[in-house]
């Protein structure tokens, strides 16, 4: 095939793409806003030749599912890590201890959203990235209980692969669709070292969070919103 | 200038979020515990329910059967098909004298499928006895369906003891059957 024939294809493959949103279920929500279709963002990812290519693969679908929130006008992007810095997290700098476990809690605004994660590991002090090697996951929401996997999961599941197909340049691994973290908004991370030598690692957390608007409450200061 | 008025794409994620927070609401999870609004009392890692099964595992190994320094599996089993679990009793012993409590000479390690249950990783004193094992206090060490639950020990030196002293490894709980709710996958 030519670069000619692959491109026309390509724009084929582009022009023919469903529009990546479902109505809102209420008619008259919808009639109001229907006439700001032309007004929506462009989204960047749905631009790129690489996913257009291929756009049946599961990344390229999973971007798709979470296209709603990108575009969305009121969101926001927001990445928590944890640690929050692997090398000053403790005194020793050794984060997680042979057969040891770190816990924390990342608290985002309530009814943020997760679209994928990303777990880095790498050898202290040297900070030299490398394979993650038997670490077990898990991440719960705080107020149902709710696992976002079955149980723990091996960190090699968001862990970057290097020329695999889409999987590489890619900043994260995403979820199937967006998930909607219940209730305060916080997420309880744990982190298992299965290995008898200490660890380095971060672990992040994509997350789309609604933007909090600010009203002027007329104290007569033109600076910052107004109504 | 006026607010942002919420563009189509915003209203549809608004009625997403909406009707997730209407399922959380209903109280469709609150057998999963989390915050305090949502743990229910009588969860079944917490109250052992008729239907459930118990379990009690428990074995030894003489000091001759170790490697120094290496975690060697004393005892294990496999979680039923179709049962989530949970350890409420433990009990870790070494039947014979020169052991000192705390001292690291030995460790005991709970495993739970791939991981070191936390708090459990390196047991360095002996805990319960085989006719009275040690019982906690609320809640447990839970554990999935077709789960491989584990109880290591570890010498650091072999030398310390008589090669015919006994470690000992013991886990008991229950087995519960999965009810609607009770866990939810992603």
């Amino acid at each position: 095939m030519t670069n000619a024939e692959k491109q026309t294809q390509l724009a084929e493959l582009y022009t023919r793409r469903p529009m990546p949103i479902s109505l809102p279920d209420n008619p008259t929500l919808t009639q109001k806003y229907a006439d700001r279709v032309s007004e929506m963002p462009e989204d960047g990812f749905s631009l790129i030749p690489q996913i257009c290519y291929l756009p049946y693969i599961y990344n390229s679908a999973a971007l798709e599912a979470s296209a709603l929130v990108r575009k969305s006008n009121l969101m926001r992007g927001h990445v928590f890590v944890a640690p929050s810095h692997s090398l000053y997290e403790t005194l020793t700098g050794n984060v997680i201890p042979a057969y040891g476990t770190y816990n924390t809690q990342v608290a985002a605004q309530p009814g943020s959203i997760i679209l994928g994660y990303r777990y880095w590991e790498y050898d202290y002090p040297a900070a030299t990235f490398k394979t993650p090697s038997n670490i077990m996951i898990r991440v719960s929401d705080a107020c149902t209980g709710l696992d976002i996997a079955h149980d723990y999961i091996s960190a090699l599941t968001f862990a970057e692969r290097v020329g695999v197909g889409l999987n590489n340049d890619l900043p994260m691994s995403f979820v199937t669709s967006p998930r909607v973290i219940a209730g305060s908004g916080q997420l309880n991370v744990e982190i298992q070292n299965t290995t008898n030598a200490v660890l380095a690692c971060q672990f992040m957390i994509f997350v789309a969070e609604p933007i909090t608007l600010v009203e002027s409450t007329g104290y007569g200061s033109t600076q910052g919103f107004a109504k | 200038m006026p607010i942002t008025p919420p563009n189509l794409y915003q209203t549809a994620v608004d009625n997403y979020t909406r009707r997730f927070q209407c399922a959380v609401d209903s109280g469709m999870f609150k057998v999963s515990g989390g915050c305090p609004s949502f743990q229910s009392a009588d969860a079944p890692w917490l109250v052992k329910p008729p239907q459930a099964v118990d379990f009690r595992h428990q074995a030894s190994l003489p000091v001759s059967s170790f490697t120094a320094g290496v975690d060697t599996l004393v005892v294990s089993f496999v979680s039923r098909l179709g049962y989530d679990g949970v350890i409420n009793m433990l009990v870790n012993q070494f039947a014979d004298q020169g052991f000192i409590e705390g001292s690291g000479s030995i460790l005991w390690r709970v495993k739970v499928g791939f991981r070191w249950v936390e708090n459990f990783s390196a047991i360095d004193t002996t805990i319960g006895e085989p006719d009275n094992p040690y019982i906690f206090g609320t809640g447990g060490i839970q554990f999935r369906e077709r789960t491989v639950v584990a109880m290591y020990a570890n010498i650091p030196d072999t030398s310390l003891f008589q090669a015919a002293s006994l470690v000992t490894c013991g886990l008991a709980g229950w087995q519960y059957r999965l009810e609607p709710y009770s866990r939810v996958y992603a």
